[in-house]
């Protein structure tokens, strides 16, 4: 089984102002897959702790959704009601044609198609939903 | 990519994991029919990374006091009494640090016959089996290099099985006889699986895999205990199962995806070696539509007991066959919905059969189905859910006894789920209505369809350690029946009518 590729690419749309972000972590030694599952939903966790959304954008709670729930499911459902900001944090899946604009974060696993990457990232292009892949 | 046996379709299990479950849970479940189930489950994760999980579990149902079955109505007015009942206890363990994980389970069951197969005699409480099977399982997967994957696994299992029944027989002098037959079988394996993953090619990603297995012990018996001790059938088979396979999944385009494999297998109970080849053809013609195009072929090797026993000389079944056809269509139009639709077509040829007239098994049957698959499933934001499938098809058997429409394949099955949470999502409360048409018995009677309504009720988080659910199982009290077997004097079973469930978990 391939295992996910532990470098991160963030992409953020916050109106006009692209932001890329690339977080490297080292692979010391191979980790099993449910290893880079568990760290790649604390590395979620903690670029929300880390990121600001333009005033108004976060109200009552912050929206992580995921595109894809299949191996990510139990970590990222780990997250919900943990709490940045101050604000606890909702976990959502999203099925393909769904609207992400009520998302503060969309992750984009890299099992998701070419062509559904880049529909999700032309639909976001003006919102201010930080898109992250790795 | 699976070796022998994986005919129609495979199951994939996926287990908890220790971290899952953080500690100690007892849950115990009580249901009709006086049945009982207790379960015990730890987990635990160090800081090095390593993790355990380890279940048992007992369970044990007395089943339907009274059962009626108007084929034995010479024998206690047709009423079987008492001789439902099932117990088992199952173990599994897991554990993994690193790299490695290693697996281990255990079931054994006891079951008490009602049915009376086999001409046995009916309404005893010595017509019984007991059965178990267990498994050791090691693991290893790691990255060789970038971008090149490697898993090793070794594997040992086994399986037991005894039933003891009375029959009757007549004597010469035309008084009848009891006598006690057993029937015992023992079956161990193991073996091993190499098998590699790459990505290093751009847009490629290909499998390639060497498995290996052991048939050690394939024995089976069946005598008489009573005097005179007769052996009906026996049998000891051992050999080797080899199969190689390799796949690449290739993304031409953005749009388009193929999928090609082919395996090779060689197995001790069939002459021939068996070559499958597998291709999907998946084309993303816009981000909400996606169409398939799959093709694959399997086979079936016969087991021990459908060889040709009590006449060496005759013919030796050999493998069964499958081609597979389907066209897959999924569409998202928007708001959660997505949509899926299916034409699919099997040819299943060299069906092992049992000649009537010289009581061989031989590979003569042969089964074609043609049918469409149509769902929909919809996930709203507060949690409420709704799956619908309906599934309709026509399989058509070519055997000794029958040339038309195929025996117990209903045409239409159509399968309904709706979930509803309730009280701010405390409460999770779920329907589920099975729809089964009508099907042909062996004995050439129709089996009438039927509805199966399940409702369940469940916290959606645990309260204070406790998780707690109560389910109603076929709600509508509908006492449908299943296709048998020539092997039974009933041509259906009725099942169970409607059966209460409550189950109660605490985490320590």
């Amino acid at each position: 089984m391939q295992k996910p590729n532990p470098h991160f690419l963030l992409v953020s749309a916050f109106n006009t102002i692209l932001l890329v972000i690339v977080a490297i972590f080292h692979n010391s030694g191979a980790s099993p897959p449910s290893e880079i599952q568990t760290l790649t939903a604390a590395y979620l966790y903690n670029f929300i702790k880390l990121s600001e959304w333009p005033k108004g954008i976060v109200m009552d709670k912050i929206t992580l959704c995921v595109s894809q729930d299949g191996d990510y499911s139990d970590e990222l459902q780990a997250l919900e009601g943990k709490t940045a900001h101050d604000h606890p944090l909702k976990i959502k899946q999203l099925v393909q044609g769904e609207s992400a604009e009520d998302c503060q974060m969309l992750f984009l696993p890299d099992e998701e198609k070419p062509l559904r990457m880049q529909e999700w990232l032309h639909n976001l292009e003006q919102q201010p939903v930080l898109t992250v892949s790795n | 990519m699976y070796g022998a046996n994986a005919l129609l379709g495979v199951v994939n299990i996926i287990t908890k994991r220790g971290r899952d479950i953080k500690g100690l849970k007892l849950a115990g479940e009580v249901g009709s029919l006086d049945t009982s189930r207790t379960r015990a489950t730890y987990g635990k994760q160090w800081d090095n990374g390593a993790e355990l999980l380890v279940q048992g579990s007992q369970f044990y149902s007395h089943g339907n006091e009274r059962l009626f079955f108007p084929e034995f109505k010479d024998s206690n007015g047709g009423i079987a009494q008492d001789v439902d009942n099932e117990r088992n206890s199952r173990a599994f363990g897991k554990f993994s640090y690193g790299d490695m994980t290693l697996r281990g389970g255990y079931v054994d069951r006891f079951k008490r016959v009602p049915t009376a197969p086999y001409d046995s005699i009916f309404n005893d409480k010595n017509n019984f089996l007991v059965d178990s099977q267990g498994y050791v399982d090691l693991d290893y997967l790691t990255e060789i290099k970038p971008r090149l994957g490697l898993e090793l696994r070794a594997f040992h299992h086994w399986y037991d099985y005894y039933s003891f029944s009375p029959y009757e027989t007549e004597n010469e002098d035309g008084s009848i006889s009891r006598i006690e037959s057993e029937e015992v079988s023992d079956a161990r394996w193991w073996g091993g699986e190499i098998k590699l993953t790459g990505t290093q090619f751009a847009h490629h990603k290909w499998i390639a895999g060497i498995e290996l297995q052991h048939d050690q012990r394939q024995f089976f018996s069946s005598y008489t205990v009573t005097l005179p001790h007769q052996s009906f059938y026996s049998g000891d088979f051992q050999g080797w199962r080899t199969g190689f396979y390799v796949q690449d999944e290739y993304r031409i385009t953005d749009h388009l995806l193929i999928n090609a494999g082919l395996r090779l297998d060689q197995h001790h109970l069939i002459k021939e070696p068996q070559i499958n080849p597998r291709i999907g053809l998946i084309w993303d013609i816009a981000p909400e539509l996606t169409a398939k195009l799959l093709y694959g072929s399997a086979f079936r090797a016969p087991n021990v007991l459908e060889h040709n026993l009590s006449d060496p000389s005759a013919k030796q079944p050999q493998e069964e066959l499958v081609k597979s056809y389907e066209a897959v269509t999924e569409w998202y139009p928007g708001g959660g919905l997505k949509l899926l639709g299916t034409l699919f077509y099997n040819d299943m040829s060299k069906i092992l059969l049992t000649d009537p007239n010289t009581d061989n098994a031989v590979n003569s049957g042969k089964f074609t189905t043609l049918g469409f698959e149509l769902g929909g499933e919809k996930l709203w934001d507060n949690g409420r859910q709704l799956k619908l499938t309906w599934t309709h098809n026509y399989t058509r058997e070519n055997s000794f006894k029958n040339n038309g429409w195929a025996i117990d394949s209903p045409r239409n099955l159509v399968k309904a789920h709706y979930a509803e949470p309730l009280l701010h999502n405390k409460l999770r409360l779920g329907f589920e209505e099975i729809f089964v048409d009508e099907r042909l018995t062996t004995g050439k009677n129709i089996a009438p369809g039927y509805h199966l309504l399940n409702i369940n009720l469940a916290l959606a988080k645990p309260f204070y350690g406790i998780e707690a659910s109560l389910g109603v199982y076929n709600v509508l009290d509908q006492r449908f029946r299943v296709v048998t077997n020539p092997n039974f004097a009933q041509d259906t079973l009725a099942m169970d009518g409607r059966t209460v469930r409550f189950r109660m978990e605490y985490s320590f």
